[in-house]
């Protein structure tokens, strides 16, 4: 258990659905690490007064190092492969040349031939800049996030018109002083206030910002500079407070609602809920209790920038982006082509005919699917009627709650009671069930399923139950899948319940169990969110 | 058993208060009959003419003789007796179509004018607005459907895990070969031993169905230690009026997959008063545990 815990905190961050802060805090830790340690070299370099100082944070340094080696090495799978992988090679070559520069004395090193294979051994410490690569994918996420909060907050304060006004006040105070210097120092000759070069900064400063002369120029063609200086400062300075109280407003009358996308931010790895409904709020609600602020949600509709967040924290990553996704600029807006999932939610009048808003939403699902053919787009229908043109669309999953609710008021009244434990596995809550399917586990590959349902029940800490076998393929998911499949009309023959490689298995769990890792390219495409 | 032919003599029915598209598609699925015998059923009307000018609701052809229309109040003392709603084992209050987006309060007083005539009787609400869902805690209403709730929950279900709605579906269906939910009552072998026990007993004599859970209840009542637990055993299909009473109150412990550090949890002791709740691909048999 240890050693599985040991695994979790210590693995590269990879943003996956069991993902903790623990582990992301390591991973920020060793990352500086890493900076500081490679920084040391040329510090040593330039500052040899210190030189002490920056060994001792070496021996500092490597004693991390080689202490997250021998974790990583007591956490992994297979504990007699990992010296040889690529990772604790370049683990192994991060710490062999201080370990080498340690032991120095006793390898007899400081000898004349040595002192130069002491200088190499200094400078190759800086292979632990390898050790990047291990963090690539977090790097890469922390630098799509920065870079969407940088822009969101630059839209929300309009730093840009901001940062225009500071640049010409900066060019208007260099441009006075030197002209007023030139002009009275170097032209006229005088020894006034602006006699002095860089006490004439000062004095514009003064003037541009407070509007106060008490420091006049000696000569008229000075006195004339500082009059347009004193002008163009009053007006400077009353832009800026303009700006500063139209951000001020700007907010207030924004605040309780969600933040809208601004135009020139590119959204990553995002989920797209297009159409409105009144069911908005609890779909972010149970979007996020499972995200957990590790993607963006993008609301488009008409009227999404009116979207109430109530002060809830979970609209924290929820953008609005107002607009017909049948707009082509809009559906450019909606970075389409780099989201991992898109729902469509079957909006319109009240007025209106079911199939209509059907109609509706099949047109906005048509231009979804035709922006990005790859990403899973769940799609909500009203109408039955419907059904029989969304078989066209095969790739897409439509959603007829109307169905659903008709056999979940048959079951009600000759199953009485179990609607509700549909309602809890339906439920995602963190503390409610909820259907996986997960890989099998390799100890259980050639186990039947008895085997299998024995082995899970007999560990507690994975908190699951066993219901089935999914043996549909990876481009269409739980398709192929027996649910109870010793029954005996219906389910699979005892040969089949034997577990392959292939096989997924049903399981219903609180969260994603611990033993089923994704694989970092299901991460990475978003496959598992 | 023989099946009454006229609305007189029907009992063990299921009423349909007030007509909309689902009323065909009910009908359709309770007669589907693959896995519980199908029910008679009586639709109580209000709008003769809404029901007359939508054919496309009516139900199959295949639930002739067993489907009755009866127009009145579903609010009327009267017109609940002329369809038998003290003998009947389930009501279903439909949304009222000419509410529209309002119809939950009449749906709601539907339910209670049902309830004040036959207490026993499982009512199934359909609400049209999720969040009139806490109201209903006030009412003696057994079971509450909302179309908004299941599509909101599917919708992200399916969103993070593309094709788990088929799960449901298969759960969800009464179709031949298709997995259902049980609630059962703790036979008495399993009586007094923790689910931990009970579960590996399961899982050792291989029977076709599988534990996920059960309900915890605190009943004094021995519902099932009577000559009732027989009754209900022999005659699987649908729970005596008692029953469905007895499961309303119960379902407040409904605990699935349960933990092993929790109370109720893995290690609870089941009373002959808990029922399991059992995946199976029909009604489950533990003669052979």
């Amino acid at each position: 258990m240890l050693k599985s815990r040991l695994h979790e905190i210590i693995e590269p961050y990879q943003g996956g659905p069991r993902a903790t802060r623990i582990s992301l805090l390591t991973d920020i830790f060793i990352l500086i690490c890493i900076v500081i340690s490679c920084a040391l070299i040329p510090l040593g370099h330039y500052y040899p007064e210190y030189e002490t100082f920056f060994w001792r944070s070496e021996i500092v340094f490597t004693v991390i190092f080689i202490i997250e080696y021998l974790l990583r090495w007591y956490a992994a799978e297979k504990r007699w492969r990992y010296p040889f992988t690529f990772y604790a090679l370049i683990d192994l070559a991060a710490i062999l040349p201080a370990i080498l520069m340690l032991t120095a004395d006793f390898l007899m090193l400081r000898t004349l031939r040595g002192v130069r294979l002491l200088r190499l051994l200094r400078l190759l410490r800086l292979i632990r800049l390898l050790k990047f690569f291990r963090y690539g994918f977090l790097i890469y996420r922390s630098f799509v996030s920065a870079r969407i909060w940088i822009s969101y907050v630059t839209e929300q304060y309009r730093l840009t018109d901001l940062k225009k006004l500071f640049i010409i006040s900066m060019l208007i105070w260099i441009a006075g002083a030197n002209a007023l210097w030139f002009t009275e120092a170097v032209i006229l000759e005088q020894k006034g206030p602006y006699g002095n070069y860089w006490r004439s900064y000062w004095h514009i400063l003064i003037v541009l910002v407070s509007g106060i002369e008490d420091k006049e120029p000696q000569s008229l063609p000075g006195r004339i500079l500082v009059t347009g200086l004193l002008i163009a400062g009053i007006c400077i300075v009353g832009m800026i407070t303009a700006e500063i109280v139209s951000v001020l407003v700007h907010r207030i009358n924004r605040s309780g609602r969600v933040a809208i996308k601004p135009s020139r931010t590119k959204l990553e790895r995002h989920i797209v809920i297009i159409g409105h409904s009144r069911q908005l709020h609890n779909i972010i609600v149970q979007l996020m209790a499972v995200l957990k602020d590790r993607h963006y949600i993008l609301l488009v509709h008409r009227q999404a920038d009116e979207t109430r967040t109530g002060g809830s924290g979970i609209y924290k990553k929820v953008m609005a982006l107002p607009g017909n996704i049948l707009d082509p600029a809009i559906l450019d807006q909606a970075d389409l082509d780099k989201a991992l999932r898109v729902i469509l939610l079957s909006s319109g009048r009240v007025s209106d005919r079911p199939v209509d808003r059907d109609n509706y939403t099949l047109m906005k699902t048509l231009a979804a699917y035709c922006r990005n053919r790859s990403i899973p787009i769940v799609a909500e229908i009203r109408d039955l009627k419907s059904q029989k043109y969304t078989q066209a669309l095969e790739e897409v999953e439509f959603m007829a709650a109307f169905d659903f609710g008709v056999r979940l008021i048959s079951q009600a009244v000759l199953n009485p009671g179990v609607t509700q434990i549909f309602y809890e596995l339906m439920t995602l809550t963190g503390d409610s069930n909820e259907f996986y399917t997960l890989p099998v586990p390799d100890e259980l590959i050639g186990m039947t399923f008895k085997q299998a349902q024995l082995f899970f029940f007999d560990q507690d800490k994975l908190e699951l139950t066993l219901i089935g076998i999914d043996r549909s393929t990876e481009r269409q998911p739980n398709t192929v899948f027996f649910i109870n499949p010793a029954g005996m009309k219906n389910g699979l023959s005892q040969p089949d319940l034997i577990l392959q490689k292939r096989d997924n298995l049903v399981v219903i769990a609180y969260i994603r169990p611990s033993f089923a890792k994704p694989k970092k390219e299901d991460l990475w495409q978003g496959r598992i969110l | 058993m023989a099946r009454p032919h006229s609305l007189k003599n029907l009992t063990d029915h299921v009423v349909i208060c007030n007509c909309n598209a689902k009323v065909g598609k009910i009908a359709e699925e309770l007669y589907t009959g693959m896995v519980f015998e199908p029910p008679d059923v009586v639709l109580l009307i209000q709008d003769e003419e809404l029901w007359r000018s939508h054919p496309e609701w009516h139900p199959p052809a295949s639930a002739n003789g067993r489907f009755y229309t009866v127009t009145g109040c579903p609010t009327d003392k009267n017109d609940l007796k002329k369809v038998r709603i003290k003998h009947a084992r389930a009501a279903v209050i439909l949304a009222d179509p000419n509410h529209g987006e309002l119809a939950d309060a009449p749906s709601t007083l539907t339910a209670m004018a049902i309830e004040k005539q036959n207490p026993q009787v499982h009512t199934v609400i359909e609400l049209v607005a999720s969040g009139n869902r806490r109201f209903m805690k006030g009412t003696e209403v057994n079971e509450v459907i909302c179309m908004s709730e299941i599509s909101e929950k599917l919708l992200v279900q399916s969103c993070l895990t593309p094709g788990i709605k088929n799960i449901f579906e298969d759960l969800l269906t009464f179709r031949k070969g298709a997995s259902q939910l049980y609630t059962i009552p703790v036979p008495p072998p399993f009586a007094q031993l923790t689910y931990r026990q009970s579960a590996r007993k399961i899982i050792l004599a291989d029977p076709p169905f599988i534990l996920i859970g059960f309900v915890a209840t605190n009943h004094t009542n021995d519902t099932y230690e009577t000559g009732k637990e027989d009754e209900a055993r022999q005659r699987p299909s649908l729970p005596s009026h008692q029953d469905a009473g007895a499961l309303h109150s119960a379902f407040s412990q409904i605990v699935i997959n349960p933990k092993a550090n929790l109370n109720p949890g893995k290690d609870t002791v089941l009373s002959s008063q808990d029922r399991l709740v059992i995946i199976g691909h029909e009604q489950p048999d533990f003669q052979s545990v």
